[in-house]
């Protein structure tokens, strides 16, 4: 477990050096997960793949500046996934609804992923613990939000609440989070 | 929770969450955006949340990509050239902590500094933007020129690969000082975009943040400044060079 995510760190200090191998190893390790993290949000295949050659792309240019003082590379590079897909779907739209329109619990069983040796398992039962201390609403619309990439009008759309009700929940929900992961 | 609706009060640190959450949209995201580049407290607090919200991400599923996309990062890469990776010198956003900058920024002076900035501005006169035939897809140009300095900056912005080039000419500054690049959002403040070469070509990656910023109808301006390595917060007087954004 630990020896994974020393290759990991291992391998972003060698491409932050412009070393291409390196740039393979970090691949290897970690683009099944970052395409799970992309197609979350952008669930169209060929567009998920176009947006996943970015992140690398990305992650190539940029891993100079991660800091690995400041938090795991996973996070790291799942932050660069999510963001690129989001700003792929506000440029482009939504395309697809997903058929599963029901509001999906999304996972609210503490289910452990495969690859768990990747992630700071600290940092997400701290979460999840925190998490669990919200109220129903504002935990399921904070997951939503962060999974399916819903902005506050989408959300209030999918939950049938005014905008006002959205915002207070999210708003809510991450003043409790502060308080409980200690911001 | 019987008062779920009442509002919380105002709190930067929750924008912060907002932001890095992704559910602002319109003008609130644009404002969240623009704070984030100027106030460094806000981006530092943006960061937190997307270290700590991200640790909900890292429980997603996996799914495996095709061969092709590896093949396809590889030949980006090939294409680049082997010099793209190193680090930029990006100038830190250090400035004096705390919520000041953001609101002067945001309040009346942003106004007051955009409309000065306008006015101030010399008889550059912004040509159209050139050769647009040449140029494919939604791309974003500037040119900016003053005959009488022969000074002249043309600016490419490729939303695609999120990267900024400039043309430069005629920009040599005295010692101690440098060309600084800033962007002035369609009613909004200027915002430095960082120091600039005094000549020749010059590309960088954009973040995130400054891609919002770098849309039509947003304004590029060029500025003298002390060279201190940082971004400046407001622009020095006179503006040397601006001009307006346009799609191709």
């Amino acid at each position: 477990m630990l020896a994974a995510r020393e290759e990991l760190s291992g391998a972003m200090a060698g491409v932050a050096g412009g070393d291409r191998a390196a740039l393979r190893t970090v691949y290897q390790l970690t683009s099944a997960k970052l395409f799970g993290t992309i197609v979350r949000i952008v669930p169209e295949r060929d567009r998920a793949e176009d947006i996943l050659q970015d992140v690398y792309v990305k992650v190539w240019r940029r891993a100079g500046r991660f800091d690995a003082r400041k938090g795991s590379p996973i996070t790291w590079l799942c932050t660069i996934a999510r963001n690129t897909a989001l700003n792929d779907l506000r440029r482009d739209g939504r395309k697809v609804e997903r058929a599963d329109d029901a509001l999906p619990e999304v996972e609210d069983a503490d289910t452990l992923p495969a690859d768990e040796w990747l992630c700071a398992m600290e940092e997400s039962e701290a979460l999840a613990r925190c998490l669990q201390e919200l109220s129903g609403d504002q935990r399921r619309s904070i997951r939503l939000a962060f999974f399916e990439g819903y902005s506050y009008s989408e959300l209030a759309r999918k939950f049938d609440v005014p905008l006002g009700t959205m915002k207070s929940w999210i708003r809510r929900g991450l003043a409790g989070l502060k308080g409980c992961l200690g911001g | 929770m019987a008062d779920d609706d009442t509002p919380l009060p105002e709190d930067p640190f929750l924008t912060a969450g907002e932001l890095a959450l992704g559910v602002l949209e319109g003008g609130d995201l644009a404002a969240a955006r623009r704070t984030q580049l100027v106030d460094a407290a806000f981006a530092d607090a943006v960061e937190w949340w997307e270290s700590r919200l991200g640790a909900m991400g890292e429980a997603v599923g996996s799914s495996i990509p095709s061969d092709a996309v590896w093949q396809g990062i590889e030949a980006r890469i090939e294409a680049m050239g082997d010099t793209e990776n190193v680090a930029l010198p990006v100038a830190e956003r250090r400035g004096p902590a705390g919520w000041s900058i953001a609101t002067a920024l945001v309040g009346l002076g942003a106004a007051a500094a955009a409309l000065v900035l306008f006015l101030s501005t010399p008889a550059t006169s912004p040509v159209a933007p050139p050769d647009i035939a040449a140029i494919p897809g939604d791309q974003l140009v500037a040119q900016l020129s003053d005959e009488e300095t022969d000074r002249s900056l043309t600016s490419r912005i490729d939303p695609e690969s999120g990267q900024l080039r400039l043309a430069i000419a005629g920009l040599q500054a005295e010692p101690g000082k440098t060309p600084e690049l800033w962007v002035i959002p369609a009613g909004g403040a200027p915002i430095s975009l960082g120091a600039i070469p005094q000549e020749g070509a010059f590309s960088r990656d954009l973040s995130v943040e400054e891609s919002a910023l770098l849309v039509a109808g947003a304004t590029l301006a060029v500025t003298f400044e002390d060279d201190t390595g940082q971004r400046h917060e407001t622009p020095t007087m006179p503006i040397l060079l601006a001009g307006p954004l346009a799609e191709v």
